[in-house]
């Protein structure tokens, strides 16, 4: 009955892809399911800042240096996936300066690299800053983007000869007696229901960790933490700017392709599903960021997203939101529950995705039997081929994107929204957050994929959909105007929202 | 001194122009740019859908137009009255012909017409040449460009064909694509299209490649590239060459059917003596009480312009088009600095509510003579008229009216302002 894999690995965020590459790399066969598409949780919502350390350094020592570490890795195996921007940390005149002392001193302790750097220097490089700037430090953080990073540690596993199922959902797990043999699924599209066999089960589920363990029978204290991020129509400054003072909200801005994502914010959510950001969450950022950068409120917002970070307490005794730990865990069923052949990594953060992913896969190869050591520092991730082609005619002009490379993009998928191609590509993701593009690419895919027309309704419908979203909470100033233009464009000139697309919502 | 002057060269500020210069006044239009028309469909839909949450379009649009007044007395339709609507349309389709690019339809009967996406869409006037039935053709060809990203001929095909068999109709729709060859560097737009047309030459190669595929009874349904100034010559020569009959479907930005209507109806105005004053921007009005004394106009060099007239109409383009501002506090109109009342709620969830959107919906409230008026329903301005996408009270994008609220409401403003300046 059912595939035999040694390790099934579930949630396909960057921890999940992670330990599939490890485990692939040591020889063992593996499965990965994710319930939507590859870092659509809490991997794909994030600020994509690769933490150089120093914003660990003085409240959370031991994270700081593994940041420090992770964050040479990266730079070598994942290039493709990040953008080597350097980063400052500015003080403002109202910014303790016992503190910048203090904090000096924590780096050299865990290792981060600073450099200062003259506030008259500074502002030459970043004219937008506040001039208030007393003290300015250079250190080694970089923009990562957590979508490719996932396919690509995917793309890895797969060469090797793991399978990796994106839109399939754990139902339930087998079992014997006090033992975990296997996982009955299903596709979250078609409902079609199966089971496979494995020796052993990793939930990296994140932020949806606690309710894989409640399947299983086990109990974990994730506290879902929700943070809220918005997103800017340009690169409002050229490396990654973060406030030098104890980490707080709306304090970190990050250059992304042709953006800049600012946050962000620590609440506590009962729902990992949670990822609808306010208007009063991104008024709150503005009134904080406004104090780095004072023409903050004149620059155009295009959307607003949040994420819900794992946060994870062994006690109830731990502090929550910004006080807790941002460290990983590994968790012994077997020790702590009496459940043999399934194990959770909860916790931690994105930059240390790799380290986690290596623990989990030491205890899981140990368990197993194999004795093969991690390589995953020593290779770089496999390279997903999307990169931009000689094709000067750009269906998403904002982010140069060819037909070639949405050709690509989809190879392979038997079920896909433009969402997962977004993902993958940028697409839809520049200052028109796909006013034009979202047209162009369904009516392309309708043709390649030799899909009805009620599929490319839908592709088109779900994808205005999906960056109304975004766009609700910060409906004003330029993108208030750019929404009436998209609404002309879609409901008034092409009458989409008569067009029979099945139930896309 | 002017009798009136329109800021706004978007339809309702044309149509206001045109208003006034019929009642032999000297009009000034001011604008900060080329109107919305340029993006625009330039087929003017006056009701598509009511209640806005039906599936099939309107078919007794009289009777939906006295519903929609009791219904909802803040629509600009309902402040206005048949009766003006009347006026309006007849107006627009009598200088549209002076205009020499002549329009054909009413509003009281919705004509139905394929979008770039193959939805069947209401409307209620098109371009002359545009005019045809649909029904009475059994053979279609939907035709794109390789050099073109904006149009996609197999997915409109599928459309039309998934519909006109829900409807029990069938047809031969069929699609392909051209490549006329022209762009290799990067991709072109309708715009650059229409004006590679113009040229014998590429013309002649769009018949050979299409020779082959229609004969004389087929529909060749394609993006709206057909020319921008010489439609006629480009359109003539290839319904002559292939003896085949064309329908130019409205394209995203920029719009070509959308221009045509925008230049032949400057032009006209020009002719009337309509003066233009495009490319800067109002930043701001003189007022002695309730009345305007002037207008402030920022030119290129900083300097600060005061333009004066009797009377004023106000065709800014609400939200859409830069006259409404919206901020995370609050909504002015920046011109007189009307403050509009803003919702707690400006979104639904849902993108394709049928019911609208409150962003599209707000604007500046006015009374019956299209003044701007305050919470008591007290005129706030007595010699400025609004128009068009600046008034509340209605969603264009899901009634399918935002070109018909231009045209009746930009008429209605040009005449009262006209007359204001007896």
């Amino acid at each position: 009955m059912g595939d035999n894999y040694d390790v099934v690995i579930i949630g396909g965020g960057a921890t999940g892809t992670g330990i599939v590459r490890d485990l692939a790399m040591r020889g063992l066969s593996c499965l990965l399911v994710e319930k939507e598409d590859l870092a659509t949780g809490t991997s794909g919502r994030f600020h994509g800042l690769l933490h150089s350390g120093a914003r660990y350094a003085v409240r959370d020592p031991h994270s700081a240096q593994e940041c420090v570490q992770e964050n040479r890795i990266l730079k070598e195996i994942a290039a493709n996936c990040l953008e080597d921007t350097g980063g400052y940390f500015i003080a403002l005149k109202e910014d303790d300066p016992e503190y910048i002392r203090v904090w000096l001193e924590a780096c050299r302790q865990v290792g981060v690299a600073t450099e200062e750097i003259s506030p008259s220097e500074l502002l030459k490089q970043e004219p937008v800053l506040h001039k208030d700037v007393t003290k300015a430090y250079l250190v080694p953080d970089a923009a990562v983007d957590g979508f490719t990073l996932a396919a690509a540690n995917a793309l890895s596993a797969e060469k090797l000869g793991a399978k990796v199922k994106n839109y399939t959902r754990v139902v339930g797990f087998k079992r014997e007696g006090q033992r975990i043999t296997g996982v009955f699924l299903r596709n979250a599209i078609t409902g079609q229901e199966w089971e496979v066999n494995c020796r052993l089960v990793i939930n990296a589920a994140g932020a949806w960790a606690g309710q894989i363990g409640e399947l299983a029978g086990v109990n974990l204290n994730i506290i879902p933490d929700k943070g809220v991020l918005i997103v800017f129509n340009h690169r409002i400054t050229g490396k990654v700017l973060n406030r030098l003072r104890p980490p707080g909200d709306g304090d970190i801005f990050v250059p992304h392709g042709s953006v800049t994502i600012f946050g962000t914010t620590s609440r506590a959510t009962h729902d990992p599903q949670d990822n609808q950001a306010t208007r009063e969450d991104v008024l709150q950022l503005l009134a904080e960021g406004r104090k780095m950068i004072p023409d903050l409120e004149e620059m155009r917002l295009i959307r607003a997203f949040a994420g819900v970070r794992p946060l994870y307490q062994a006690s109830d005794q731990e502090g929550t939101g910004r006080q807790a730990t941002r460290d990983f865990s590994l968790l012994d069923h077997e020790k702590l529950d009496g459940l043999n052949g399934f194990i959770s990594v909860v916790g931690g953060k994105l930059t240390t995705y790799r380290l986690m992913a290596q623990a989990a896969s030491d205890l899981a190869a140990q368990k197993l039997g194999n004795d093969k050591p991690c390589l995953t520092h020593l290779e770089p991730l496999a390279n997903l081929g999307i990169e931009r082609d000689k094709d000067k005619k750009h269906l998403c002009q904002c982010e140069m994107i060819s037909k070639g490379m949405l050709e690509k993009a989809v190879k392979g998928k038997e079920q896909f929204s433009l969402s997962d191609i977004r993902r993958l590509t940028r697409l839809g993701m520049g200052p028109c957050q796909g006013t034009f593009c979202t047209y162009r690419a369904a009516g392309f895919y309708h043709e390649l994929k030799n899909l009805t027309a009620q599929e490319g309704n839908k592709l088109l419908k779900e994808h205005v959909q999906e960056r109304w979203k975004g766009a609700r909470p910060v409906l004003w100033g330029g993108q208030a105007q750019e929404i009436e233009i998209n609404r002309g464009i879609y409901l008034s000139l092409l009458n989409l929202d008569r067009l029979d697309s099945g139930d896309y919502v | 001194m002017y009798d009136v002057i329109v800021m706004g060269a978007g339809l309702a500020g044309l149509m206001a122009a045109a208003a006034a210069a019929e009642l032999n006044k000297k009009v000034l239009v001011v604008a900060k740019g080329r109107g919305n028309l340029y993006s625009a469909s330039g087929y003017i839909d006056f009701l598509g859908y009511y209640p806005t949450d039906c599936r099939q379009p309107l078919e007794n649009v009289v009777e939906a137009l006295e519903d929609m007044v009791n219904d909802n007395p803040q629509h600009p339709y309902a402040l206005l009255g048949k009766e003006k609507v009347d006026q309006a349309f007849d107006f627009f389709l009598k200088i549209m012909n002076r205009a020499g690019y002549s329009y054909s339809g009413s509003w009281k009967k919705n004509r139905i017409y394929p979008t770039a996406a193959g939805a069947l869409a209401p409307t209620s006037l098109v371009p002359q040449r545009s005019c045809l039935d649909l029904a009475s053709y059994q053979e279609i060809l939907v035709v794109g460009f390789r050099e073109m990203l904006d149009f996609y001929p197999f997915y409109a095909a599928d459309n039309l064909r998934e519909q006109f068999y829900q409807q029990g109709e069938k047809k031969l729709i069929r699609a392909a694509w051209l490549d006329l060859g022209l762009s290799k560097e990067r991709e072109l737009n309708s715009y650059d299209l229409a004006v590679a047309l113009e040229d014998e030459a590429v013309r002649f190669r769009l018949a050979e490649q299409l020779r082959v595929k229609v004969s004389e009874n087929t529909l060749v349904i394609l993006p709206a590239v057909l020319g921008i100034r010489k439609w006629a010559r480009v359109q003539g020569d290839l319904e002559r060459m292939l003896a085949c009959t064309f329908l130019e479907i409205p394209t995203l930005p920029p719009s070509v059917t959308g221009m045509r209507l925008a230049e032949s109806l400057m032009e006209y105005l020009e002719q009337r003596g309509v003066e233009f004053q495009l490319g800067y921007p109002v930043t701001g009005a003189l007022q002695e009480g309730k009345k305007c004394t002037g207008i402030k106009i920022e030119t290129a060099s900083g300097r600060v312009q005061v333009k004066r007239a009797q009377s004023y109409v106000l065709a800014t383009g609400g939200i859409l088009g830069g006259g409404l501002k919206v901020k995370p506090g609050g909504i002015t109109e920046e011109i007189f600095q009307i403050k509009i009342e803003m919702l707690q709620e400006m979104s639904n969830q849902d993108f394709f509510a049928p019911q609208g959107q409150p962003l599209s919906r707000t604007g500046i409230r006015v009374n019956g003579l299209l003044q701007p008026v305050g919470a008591q329903g007290e005129p706030l301005l007595t010699n400025v008229f609004a128009a068009g996408k600046n008034l509340t009270g209605y969603d264009p994008f899901v009634e399918k009216s935002g070109n018909g609220v231009a045209l009746v409401s930009g008429c209605a403003a040009g005449w009262l302002a006209g007359k204001g300046a007896l």
